[in-house]
């Protein structure tokens, strides 16, 4: 695992770069629980980018941030723009996400007023 | 620019490579890397894209962002399919560069050159044959594939951005495998060099340590505007090709 600062709320265990799967976890696509998408909303609301002692986010620092919003941008897009037709493609957990569209309103205002 | 490192910088609004100035000065070999790399990443890194942070669902894809390597034996058979008129040249033939006379491959660079100088909308742009039979690569592997969706008044958003001469470019959704794309130039030496912009991953633990690899499947994952704001905070490496 990178090292990087440790800033508010630790991520979730999957937003690492050892992470081997397409998707992310059933934990994710769930509105609350440890690990949920609710949970990665308060990460953010921490403000995971922060100066930390007067110094502004080290280089790991933002590309771990990104790589845990993108990843989850990429679940939530998944799991809304799902093709009804053809859920085949997608595991059950993205296939049965109760996020909507509203949520991935919701997580990206989040990054546009905390990833600062 | 010297003969080592060639770096591009980026529009700001949009990513789009801009070419150095081109000297009449500058070695052929330069010149021919510096079109290699130019071709490469207006066709790899660039894709229209109208999203705000806010408003999601309203993007729309135009041309380009092809994965893989350059196909150049295609783009060689057949200049006029792959590259709308106004970024190709009557009397030159765009090919792989290490197969051009110095003659086309100023020509080209100028050519280009001059556009950016102008102001126009692109300096360079490609497209895909509209009776290419190739699979998509938004089928092969690439994560994040531009959506074509429509906004809320049901119309495709307006491409207010292209002046009149780039909308004679069709609104081809891009169709290269990447598989396909490695093969057509069986490998060349000069092709060696891009290999790092083979296809993207889509799990976190199969992309590479470097800083570039990583940066380019962040930038797969999102397209959204701020989230591809914030990847450029990360794009130096990106956007430095060693030699």
């Amino acid at each position: 695992m990178d090292n990087v600062e440790v800033v508010g709320p630790p991520p979730p265990a999957w937003a690492d770069w050892s992470y081997s799967m397409e998707f992310l976890p059933a934990s994710f696509h769930s509105k609350n629980g440890q690990g949920s998408f609710s949970q990665l909303c308060r990460w953010l609301k921490a403000k995971p980018l922060a100066p930390l002692r007067g110094q502004a986010a080290s280089y790991g620092r933002v590309e771990k941030v990104l790589l845990t919003v993108g990843l989850a941008i990429r679940d939530i897009r998944a799991a809304v723009f799902l093709e009804p037709d053809n859920p085949k493609n997608y595991p059950s957990q993205v296939a049965n996400s109760p996020l909507e569209v509203k949520d991935l309103e919701v997580f990206l205002r989040h990054c546009q007023t905390n990833l600062k | 620019m010297d003969g080592g490192n060639i770096e591009f910088d980026l529009r700001d609004h949009d990513g789009y490579p801009m070419l150095p100035d081109i000297e009449d000065s500058l070695p052929l070999g330069t010149a021919k890397r510096l079109l290699r790399l130019f071709a490469s990443a207006v066709r790899g890194m660039f894709a229209i894209t109208l999203s705000a942070w806010h408003h999601i669902l309203i993007y729309y894809s135009v041309f380009q962002n092809w994965p893989g390597r350059t196909p150049w034996a295609k783009i060689r058979s057949s200049n006029k399919d792959y590259i709308p008129r106004n970024y190709r040249l009557i009397d030159d033939v765009l090919d792989d560069p290490s197969r051009m006379t110095e003659k086309a491959v100023r020509a080209y660079l100028n050519h280009w050159s001059g556009r950016q100088k102008l102001g126009k909308t692109y300096a360079l742009m490609f497209r895909w044959p509209a009776n290419s039979d190739a699979n998509s690569p938004w089928t092969s592997g690439v994560a994040n594939p531009p959506r074509r969706t429509k906004n809320s008044k049901g119309k495709e958003p307006e491409m207010s951005d292209m002046s009149e001469e780039e909308n004679d470019v069709e609104d081809d959704t891009p169709n290269m495998s990447g598989a396909e794309d490695q093969a057509g130039e069986g490998g060349t030496t000069s092709d060696q060099e891009m290999s790092v912009d083979g296809e993207v991953p889509t799990i976190p633990s199969e992309v590479g340590k470097s800083k570039r690899q990583r940066v380019r499947f962040l930038r797969s994952l999102a397209e959204d505007r701020e989230y591809q704001g914030l990847c450029k905070t990360l794009e130096v490496a990106s956007v430095r090709i060693l030699s």
